[in-house]
């Protein structure tokens, strides 16, 4: 009997209602705007409708009680409501917010130029190519940045003020030096020899840059390659002064890639067509190949290894006031990576690489006849994982061996470089051990604020010095589009092997940099981008010359101040286009000043002005325009005859009291894709510093010195042709 | 006694079960049905609707990956409407792709073996060259890592090759696309149409208009007319009410 009933009050209660209640009202965003399509529903249930492009909505239910009106729409924040429904129709007005951005796309360091997969990139690997006057390479299209100049026409950098080895270029967490061909040659732009096209990230940091950087003053250039190929494929080059053949493969599971690139210089074409009569002993030629090993392991891991060989040789014409002749050199440089990452857990990543950097060069002219030695050697690990939803973890450790070698003859009297000069041979080499340790940790407070706060340490062998460096960055979204950024930080550097050598005491200190940055910045996704940002360094522990001792000690200091403005628009599909403006002052007490005087790179203004045009889908016209105020150098005042040597001794002035001439160029080019025997083909023509200007960057003088003679790269103007063709 | 009541209760839960199973198919099948009616149309408003449909039926907390399915799939007919008939809105091509991508990959997180789940991402992010052309490296990895998942767990799927087809017909020769490379894969995946059948009347089935009416269009390049309208005709006879047929292809057809 009580089963019947528990049945009847069962299928009483399971049998529907016919008493329906209409719940209807109107969807509208902050600014009273109908939400088309906005969804609204009862929680747990189906009853529900779509609002009309009024905004309006209404439907029945025959639910009862109290429950919750749900509201979504794309863009909006999910609103939700407690209603009670009883047999009385209801009205229900629903006011939406719209969503807040998503934090996870915020860049929070400060200075830092982006390019990868990042939605916010700065520029992109294609416009990297594109720029007119960067030649694809990838530190020359840096140069177009604000804060960063080009030491000369070839490719180093020198960033707010710093000096070039103050740059540091990080390529899948190992430390790349000396990157470059033809870098030590005599009056021969020197070119990198990094492939953007390899790349899937670039991360430059003129700035307040991470705690996973160490032994670093001034920038990093953090590279990510490509892990597998996309794609199997090979593109070949061939051009006015060189041909290069690239080539991938991927294993049909993909599980195993492959990668080869190789390129070879022939200049003279070149130089004949440019009629450029420089005297050469050895016409400028460079030779290069490389590639990567990829094997993928497992669903998250992937082993890699990644090698790069080059090597250049010039002999070139110089006349310095004591002697006329060839500058003779030769350069190798090898780099290898070995890096093994994986997920130890589903949101953790660790990854472990051994790399060596090695650069050996050989320089001869005049009594100089020198060959020296840089091998570095790293072993270093990085792990990151988030501890919550706001708070991401990542620390590391890094050892680095590092080994200068000197042998040769040196000058005895720096006036006289003649064959017959007096000499000293040298056969020297120093060593050191660096173990660095580093803690960040990134945490968004609210959507609005996320910081990052990190510390590092490392240890020098040589000198036993023990650093400390923290290190903060904070972001702060105005809006959805603009950004206010800051950082502070302390950063150190070891002074190079061969000061160690030439002042014979191992106790200089790291030389110091305290980097204090405020900016804002306006990204529209990338396609109109404003920044300002102004920055402020301080230098302790420079190396400078002991005027008693005759040797270096770390006594110098200085400071570097300046304001960075950068503005890009891009118009899709026709132009895009970015100016930057920097305005530095960098002085400093370094190297062999008496006083503090302007840095080897303050250049108070520079500005880059980039732009393409695509003429047609096929078609693009780029142009660039690049002007800054001349180098400091130290001018010679005079001079006194040295009867014994039969030359002149020079006299200085302060050290860095005189400036070059500003720096001009324009530079044009036309790059055109086409099919050529059913392939794809890309012609490029490319017409450097159209206007002839003939920029100086080094001062020589006649043998008495009573004539400064400007020293400028062979022809000013510079016409290029190749032809790209992929198979 | 206590053997009636455990059974009366089991009776009562078994019951409920069956019911919220009936009202989720029942919601599922009607959706699906309203879904096809707006595609057909390519009434955006008709498709916001149906948006809805799915999202209330999220709310039965039944195969949500299915319902995440289908919503990111309502999305990617969204993104279309951006660029149809001559309009050119990549915005809102943009805005409905990414959402719909990031649906999808909800839906692979609560079921990752799901073939149609990874085809239907493999579509929506071959729709990032619209409007991210500068990611195109990035992009064209995403692809590849995809097509290899598919390939491992559904190779003959008919919307994986359909896909593919359109990828190859829409990339440039030069890149190793074109009509005629286009036309095989077309033609498999048509082939693979006719003899599918899915596990429920409200899975995914779309495709097969579109595999008919590219082909169509292939032939109409290679200037094949008389092939054009057989695949066209057989498109129309297996598929009367596709809007995509009928406007798309048919205007497409008849120009000159």
């Amino acid at each position: 009997m009580k089963i019947t009933h528990l049945l009847l009050l069962f299928f009483l209660f399971s049998i529907p209602g016919y008493s329906q209640i209409k719940i209807s009202g109107k969807i509208t965003d902050k600014d009273a705007l109908p939400v088309v399509g906005a969804n609204i529903v009862i929680k747990g249930t189906i009853d529900g409708t779509t609002a009309d492009e009024k905004g309006y909505f209404e439907f029945e239910t025959e639910k009862k009680g109290a429950h919750i009106l749900i509201c979504t729409s794309i863009g909006f924040k999910e609103y939700s409501k407690n209603i009670n429904i009883s047999n009385e129709n209801l009205v229900v007005n629903i006011v939406m917010e719209t969503e807040e951005y998503k934090t996870d796309e915020i860049i929070v360091t400060a200075s830092s130029f982006i390019s990868g997969e990042n939605s916010k990139v700065t520029l992109t690997p294609l416009e990297i190519v594109r720029i007119p006057g960067a030649d694809a390479d990838l530190f020359r299209a840096i140069t177009t940045f604000p804060g960063s100049n080009q030491v000369d026409e070839g490719s180093r950098i020198a960033v707010r003020g710093g000096d070039p080895n103050e740059v540091l270029t990080f390529l899948d967490n190992a430390s790349l030096y000396n990157p470059f061909i033809f870098q030590d040659a005599y009056n021969t732009q020197s070119f990198s020899t990094i492939n953007p096209w390899g790349l899937r990230g670039i991360n430059f940091s003129s700035g307040g840059f991470s705690a996973r950087f160490g032994n670093v003053l001034s920038a990093v250039l953090d590279l990510q390659s490509y892990d597998l190929p996309s794609s199997n494929g090979i593109f070949a080059f061939i051009g006015l002064a060189n041909a290069s053949l690239q080539g991938a493969y991927v294993s049909p599971d993909t599980k195993f890639g492959a990668t080869f690139a190789t390129y070879q210089t022939y200049i003279k074409p070149f130089l004949d067509i440019n009629g450029i009569t420089e005297d050469y002993s050895k016409t400028p030629t460079a030779t290069g190949f490389g590639g990567t090993l990829v094997y993928r392991t497992s669903q998250t891991g992937i082993l890699k290894l990644y090698a790069n060989y080059d090597h250049s040789k010039v002999g070139i014409r110089n006349s310095s006031p004591s002697y006329s002749g060839y500058v003779n050199s030769e350069a190798n440089s090898f780099f290898s990576n070995l890096k093994y990452s994986f997920a130890p857990t589903s949101f953790s990543l660790l990854s472990i690489n051994a790399s060596i950097s090695n650069y050996n060069s050989i320089s001869k002219y005049g009594v100089i006849d020198n060959s020296t030695g840089n091998l570095y050697s790293k072993l270093r690990s990085d792990f990151s994982t988030p501890l919550n939803e706001a708070l991401d973890f990542s620390a590391g450790a890094e050892f680095e061996y590092n080994k200068y070698e000197t042998i040769g003859k040196v000058p005895l009297l720096f006036y006289n470089l003649r064959p017959d000069a007096p000499y000293f041979e040298v056969n020297s080499n120093k060593n050191n051990g660096r173990i660095g340790l580093y803690s960040e940790l990134k945490s968004k407070i609210s959507k609005q604020l996320a910081i990052v706060g990190g510390l590092r340490s490392d240890y020098y062998s040589i000198s036993e010095k023990v650093i400390l460096d923290p290190r903060l960055s904070l972001v702060f979204r105005l809006s959805e589009h603009s950004y206010l950024r800051g950082s502070a930080g302390i950063y150190h550097q070891n002074p190079a092997l061969e000061y160690f050598l030439e002042s014979g005491k191992n106790d200089l200190l790291p030389e110091q940099a305290n980097h204090y940055i405020l900016g804002y910045e306006y990204n529209r996704d990338g396609d109109y981008i404003f920044r300002i940002e102004s920055y402020y360094k301080d230098y302790k522990n420079l190396l400078l010359l002991d005027r008693f001792f005759q040797n270096f000690s770390s006594s110098g200091y200085g400071f570097a101040k300046g304001i960075d403005i950068f503005l890009k628009v891009r118009l899709k599909p026709k132009f895009n286009g970015w100016i930057s403006y920097a305005i530095a002052d960098s002085r400093r007490k370094q190297f062999y000043a008496t006083s503090v005087s302007s840095a080897n790179y303050d250049i108070t203004h520079t500005l880059s002005v980039v732009g393409e045009y695509n003429i047609t889908d096929r078609l693009t016209l780029g142009a660039t325009y690049k002007y800054s105020t001349g180098k400091p150098f130290t001018p010679v005042t005079g001079s006194i005859f040295e009867p014994s040597q039969n030359v002149y001794i020079p006299f200085f002035a302060e050290v860095n009291s005189g400036r070059m001439p500003d720096y001009r160029r324009f530079d044009m080019n036309l790059q055109y894709v086409f099919s050529f025997l059913s392939k794809y083909a890309v012609a490029v023509l490319a017409v450097n510093n159209i206007f002839n200007v003939n920029n100086v960057f080094e001062f020589t003088y006649t043998p008495d010195y009573s004539e400064k003679i400007g020293i400028s790269y062979n022809s000013p103007r510079i016409i290029y042709v190749g032809l790209g063709l992929q198979f | 006694m206590k053997t009636k009541v455990f059974f009366l209760i089991a009776v009562i839960f078994l019951t409920a079960t069956v019911l919220k199973a009936d009202d989720f198919k029942d919601a599922m099948i009607k959706a699906k049905k309203n879904l096809t009616e707006a595609i057909n149309s390519m009434d955006e408003k008709q498709l916001l609707k149906v948006r809805g449909e799915y999202e209330r039926i999220l709310q039965l907390k039944t195969d949500e990956w299915l319902v995440n399915y289908f919503i990111a799939y309502v999305d990617y007919n969204l993104a279309y409407t951006g660029m149809s008939n001559g309009k050119n809105d990549i915005e809102k091509m943009k805005k409905y792709n990414t959402s719909a991508i990031e649906i999808i990959n909800k839906s692979i997180e609560q079921k990752n073996d799901f073939s149609e789940s990874h085809i239907l991402k493999y579509g929506l992010n071959f729709n990032r060259y619209i409007y991210e052309m500068e990611k195109m490296m990035e992009i064209a990895t995403t692809l590849a890592q995809l097509e290899q998942k598919i390939k491992a767990i559904d190779i003959d799927n008919p919307r994986f090759q359909y896909l593919l087809g359109a990828s190859t017909y829409f990339t440039p020769e030069n890149f190793g696309g074109g009509v005629t490379k286009a036309i095989p894969i077309f033609e498999k995946a048509v082939s693979l149409f006719a003899t599918r059948i899915e596990k429920e009347e409200y899975y995914p089935d779309w495709g097969g208009d579109q595999a008919y009416g590219y082909l169509a269009l292939a032939y109409k390049k290679l200037e094949q007319f008389d092939k054009a309208k057989e695949y066209f005709d057989k498109g129309k006879e297996l598929y009367p009410n596709s809007g995509f047929l009928n406007y798309y292809i048919k205007s497409e057809l008849e120009k000159k």
